[in-house]
């Protein structure tokens, strides 16, 4: 019997191991019915469907280029064939045809054309011939799938406690991931800042993407252990791989025994200065691990994740009940939800953008929805339900720029209270209306906006990246990706100074929150709750109480005073230093 | 160009001599050669036409070992259109 025992290498994303046998998702072309587009959006299908053929004939391209050194001429053409079927005019014109005048989706218009076409083709009395379906199939699937997003076998066939293995999973799979039946995650595509890596980390499963290798498994089931610390990947492990798992694993649990413990613990500095710990959450299932981990209540839910596997914007109803589950099971903990941060990389199925060159800085969050008014009513409509129903509700609204952008949203937040009140849906409740710094404009002009809003929360992740003008997920610059810049720890300091001089609570939830390293420089820098993965929140209840908040205050003056990154990491470790041996001095035997 | 030059038409039949048929790789290869032509360009089998510069019409044919199509070309080029298909389907596309 073949063992296909082998080791691969790719990027550990969450730390830990996981062993279990492999789930490989395999990609397959999804059922399209029949559906219909509204005459004025014609031209937004005819687009897309161009885009969609555009996407597919630059992957058989590339396909066929990196085939030129392996394959013979003869396999080559039949990637010739495939892109002359993705040129083809009659098909093109049978299909856009099919769109202009029976207003038909472009994935029906071109699914039938084809069904047609194979239907002929199945008739063929020679053998031989009937194969030039898989030719077909294979261009077609392609197509489909851009036109879908990319979409897979269903994860409902996961029974038993697997590991994971996909070339890559869509935000659709990532939100059906049972956090029970996965011990491990393997991909070929992705990298420490993708969904997959968000995902993973705060379902808390250990994790190894950019796989270098081929990931598929000898088989369904065969054997696999993921080190997610040194991102390797083992298929059917040895005995030598085994008996360091058990070690590990015994390690694992003793630490696991510690978290729950340090998860039940108040989350106070020695001197008992208390300050608020909560989770960041994308998906319902997370609830119960957050809640295990100790967080109070949630101080960022991504809602875009939420329905992201959705053929189409869920309405008022379906977001209602989605964000009452959460606001119930929190209760009275606070909850604060995001408005959709759709747009860049995130976008709904049924709602794709429009290709942007520069995603990052183009049509999202607010942006997207101030021009999709409807869209917007929709979801604050929904939000302000479940506020007035539960109160403990928030609304935080991503990528605002400035007091004037603002002022559009409070225009249409007090627009929706009204719509409400007058349908007697509404009570006296103040909902908290409250603004994601992450733009650098607005982190400047923070004391013009402050007097106006009820809380800010500050996105680490996207403020530094457009403060330093860095792409966290180009290899090339990323390390250039630097949190402990002066001018972030002067802006960070501007913007909690406004927000205490008007009164206003202060969170941040960027990764920067869930660094231990930064634990103490946060705190005195003024930032009043920390919002991180549910994961990391026993280890800070455990190590705040290493120091006092006068510590923390004058750890963040000290660092304001420094004029490098290299100067602020090694005051920050100097002193972390200084701490930890004396609380081991002081530790009870 | 005179009127009888753009209605100018010519045809040929002929048979498929390579044993796999006119499968997708041989397909491409007819396509990309009615490409090259001005005129409009038919392949006839049996009761149905479909256009040489389709592929996937080129295929629905499924024309098989042995069977006979008729190339038919209308347009300036016509002529020279139906050779150049001819000396394709000659060549068995470079197979058995």
């Amino acid at each position: 019997m073949k063992s296909g025992r082998r080791m691969v290498k790719g990027l550990g994303v969450t730390g830990g191991l996981g062993l279990g046998p492999a789930f490989y998702l395999e990609s397959r072309v999804p059922d399209i019915s029949e559906a219909n587009i509204k005459p004025t959006e014609v031209r937004r299908e005819v687009q897309r469907f161009n885009r969609a053929l555009h996407r597919a004939k630059r992957d058989l391209q590339a396909i066929r280029k990196r085939g030129l050194r392996r394959l013979e001429g003869r396999v080559l053409e039949i990637f010739d064939a495939q892109i002359l079927m993705l040129d083809d005019r009659e098909l093109y014109h049978q299909v856009t045809t099919a769109i202009r005048t029976e207003f038909v989706t472009a994935e029906w218009a071109y699914h039938r054309q084809i069904q047609a076409a194979l239907g002929v083709l199945r008739k063929s009395k020679d053998e031989y011939l009937r194969q030039m379906e898989g030719d077909i199939s294979a261009v077609t699937r392609r197509v489909i799938q851009y036109l879908l997003g990319f979409k897979r076998a269903t994860l409902a066939e996961l029974v038993k406690p697997s590991v994971l293995v996909a070339e890559q999973l869509s935000p659709a799979d990532l939100v059906q991931i049972p956090r029970d039946k996965v011990v491990g995650i393997v991909t070929r595509a992705g990298s420490r800042t993708d969904h997959t890596s968000l995902v993973a980390r705060s379902l808390g499963i250990p994790a190894v993407v950019g796989a270098s290798a081929d990931i598929r498994p000898a088989r369904q089931g065969q054997r696999v252990l993921v080190d997610a610390e040194d991102g390797r990947v083992y298929y059917s492990p040895g005995p030598a791989e085994l008996s360091w798992y058990r070690t590990a694993q015994r390690r694992e649990q003793l630490r696991e025994k510690q978290s729950e413990v340090w998860a039940r613990r108040e989350a106070v500095t020695s001197d008992g200065y208390r300050i608020a710990l909560r989770a960041n959450l994308e998906l319902v299932s997370e609830i119960d691990f957050a809640q295990r981990c100790g967080a109070e209540g949630v101080g960022l839910f991504r809602t875009e994740f939420l329905f992201i596997s959705a053929e189409r914007l869920p309405d008022e109803e379906t977001q209602v009940q989605a964000y009452s589950d959460l606001a119930s099971r929190f209760a009275p903990e606070p909850v604060v939800l995001r408005v959709y941060d759709l747009g860049g990389d995130k976008v709904f199925y049924s709602h794709k953008p429009e290709f942007e060159p520069n995603p990052a800085l183009g049509w999202r969050a607010v942006r997207l929805l101030l021009d999709r008014p409807a869209l917007f009513r929709t979801q604050l409509r929904a939000m302000y339900r479940v506020a007035y129903k539960y109160g403990n509700v928030s609304i935080l609204f991503p990528m605002v720029s400035g007091l004037a952008e603002w002022q559009r949203i409070v225009d249409l937040a007090r627009q929706v209270q009204m719509e409400l009140k007058s349908e007697g849906l509404s009570n006296s409740r103040h909902v908290p209306l409250g603004i994601m710094v992450e733009i650098p404009a607005l982190a400047l002009e923070a004391d013009s906006v402050a007097p106006v809003c009820d809380f800010f929360s500050v996105g680490t992740n996207d403020l530094v990246q457009y403060m330093l003008a860095v792409d966290r997920q180009n290899p090339k610059v990323a390390s250039r990706y630097q949190p402990y810049h002066p001018a972030v720890l002067r802006t960070l300091r501007l913007v909690t100074r406004a927000a205490h001089t008007h009164n206003i609570k202060v969170s941040i939830c960027g990764d920067l929150a869930s660094d231990l390293l930064a634990l103490p420089l946060l705190l005195g820098l003024g930032f009043d709750e920390l919002s991180t993965v549910p994961g990391a929140i026993p280890q800070i209840k455990a190590v705040l109480r290493d120091f006092s908040i006068e510590e923390a205050r004058e750890l963040g003056r000290q660092a304001l005073s420094l004029k490098t990154a290299t100067e602020i990491l090694a005051l920050l470790k100097a002193t972390w230093k200084t701490w930890n041996r004396r609380s081991h001095q002081k530790a009870p035997s | 160009m005179t009127e009888d030059a753009l209605t100018s038409s010519a045809s040929k039949v002929i048979t498929i001599s390579n044993r796999l048929g006119l499968h997708a790789r041989p397909a491409a290869l007819v396509v990309k050669a009615a490409s090259a032509f001005e005129s409009e360009i038919f392949l006839i089998k049996d009761h149905t036409r479909v256009n040489a510069k389709s592929i996937m019409g080129v295929m629905m044919l499924a024309a098989e070992f042995g069977s006979s199509l008729e190339i038919l070309a209308e347009g300036p080029d016509a002529e020279k259109a139906v050779d150049a298909m001819v000396a394709v389907f000659a060549s068995n596309f470079g197979e058995e």
